[in-house]
């Protein structure tokens, strides 16, 4: 018998298109270590967390994605209201904390994912140049693909950054077949 | 406890007297342990001092004698390297640890009461029993090792030494991560990974403390011997008619549940798989 078990193309198709999540693991050389660099890192990491906020609120950025507690929901939108910010939820999980802090990864819980932006008359998050939009009832949990829905939105992350202001038209709601592939797990 | 071997057949701890007398006593407190009830479960460290073809036969004669003093269980380990003179001068080649090991699970069965665990956990592993074995085959995480805890000087709590390889004690990181796991499951072998392994779910690339040159991204560096000895103990099982996990036709869709506990900062067991895949079914 083989040691090895022999590969299928298709395996091997498949391993090729993985990409691994982003993590980030602390270790420290002590807890005295620890003590004085952990309050450090994690300020510096608010603060450009804080410099994207601002950049939104000033209307640099016309949005941005972040990942919220559950429980932190409604603070969090207290704050977007008084700086005249919309947060639209997009889909809530029970996983590990993506929001990595200088820890790494906090344990798993519920988070919600939600954008952050001007207040619009339209319910549409706009990714430019890509001629596609994502509605919040499709970005919703209650979507006949809810898996293929959430590699969507990964695609959003990456180019909403680039996005200069929210759309004046509604392109359809249609996914390139290669950058959404480009994203799938196995 | 923790036994290099039997001073019959092991002088490589500085000179022959020192060794001999530091065994003596080790053997000793065995025997105390065994005499007061309550009997060692021992690790044995298989190197080129004590388990050469030449020596094994020594070395299943000590194994008995520990079995008549009360002893239970022995876990056979191979050689941890960290330095490239003890490489040279101590390890066992692949060829030989299989040798080794075979000779000890194939002498299993002259044992009544002794257990050799290595033989034991593998054999529960292809039967899908992971809760029966240690922290080596349940893709520990190496900045959290759930199967080891150290306090070190300071209170401060550390990891297995196996891990560590920078010359730092690290303290436990706050999380676990299963990024290594997830990272061998899909990186090809000959990058060190253990793509398409059909043995994954039992080995998982085995301790990160035997990674290929020291890289916890790495699988083990004793891949061929645990392939070996993988491939015997999947074939006894057939031999008794039972059916191993890494010829199941569910193999795949086990692996895919694992990968998802994983990517969500989660670990579990085999049986914890087959109890999912079991709801699964019956919710169809």
């Amino acid at each position: 018998m083989p040691i090895f078990q022999r590969k299928t193309q298709a395996s091997e198709q498949r391993h090729d298109a993985y990409q691994l999540p982003p993590f980030l693991r602390t270790l420290w050389v002590s807890n005295a270590a620890r003590a004085v660099w952990l309050p450090r890192l994690e300020k510096i990491r608010a603060v450009s967390q804080q410099l994207e906020f601002d950049a939104v609120v000033a209307g640099i950025l016309p949005a941005m994605l972040r990942w919220i507690a559950t429980e932190e929901f409604e603070s969090t939108s207290a704050v977007c209201s008084q700086h005249n910010l919309k947060i639209l939820p997009l889909s809530i999980e029970r996983r590990a904390s993506p929001q990595i802090s200088a820890m790494g990864h906090t344990p798993v819980g519920i988070y919600m994912y939600a954008a952050i932006g001007k207040k619009s008359r339209q319910n549409f998050l706009p990714v430019r140049g890509k001629n596609l939009i994502i509605k919040k009832s499709v970005c919703g949990l209650a979507t006949p693909n809810a898996a293929a829905d959430f590699m969507q939105k990964r695609i959003m992350i990456l180019q909403i950054r680039n996005c200069s202001g929210w759309p004046q038209t509604t392109p359809p709601l249609q996914l390139p077949a290669s950058s959404n592939s480009r994203l799938r797990r196995s | 406890m923790t036994v290099p071997a039997n001073s019959t057949i092991s002088d490589g701890a500085g000179s022959i007297a020192a060794t001999r007398e530091a065994t003596q006593k080790t053997e000793d407190a065995i025997a105390a342990l065994c005499k007061a009830g309550i009997p060692p479960g021992l690790i044995v460290t298989l190197h080129r001092y004590n388990a050469t073809a030449d020596k094994l036969p020594r070395l299943l004669e000590w194994f008995h004698s520990l079995e008549a003093l009360g002893v239970r269980s022995i876990r056979l380990h191979i050689l941890e390297v960290d330095d490239p003179v003890v490489r040279e001068r101590c390890t066992l080649s692949d060829e030989e640890n299989i040798a080794a090991f075979l000779y000890f699970f194939r002498a299993a069965h002259e044992f009544h009461s002794v257990k050799f665990d290595v033989y034991q956990s593998i054999r529960a592993l292809l039967l899908g029993r992971e809760h029966e074995v240690s922290c080596i085959w349940r893709a520990c995480d190496p900045y959290t090792t759930a199967g080891v805890s150290g306090i070190e000087g300071h209170g401060e709590r550390s990891n297995c030494g196996q891990a560590s390889k920078e010359g730092i004690d690290f303290i436990k990181s706050e999380f676990a991560g299963y990024e290594r796991y997830l990272a061998l499951y899909h990186t090809p072998q000959t990058d060190h990974g253990c793509s398409g392994c059909r043995f994954f779910l039992i080995c998982k690339g085995q301790c990160p403390g035997n990674s290929t040159d020291g890289d916890w991204r790495n699988r083990s560096e004793h891949c061929a011997v645990w392939m070996a000895l993988f491939e015997y103990c999947e074939q006894e099982l057939i031999a008794e008619g039972k059916s191993p996990v890494s010829l199941s036709a569910q193999r795949q869709l086990m692996e895919q549940q694992l990968l998802r506990y994983w990517e969500s900062g989660n670990n579990t067991t085999m049986e914890g798989l087959i109890a999912d895949l079991s709801a699964q079914n019956s919710g169809q």
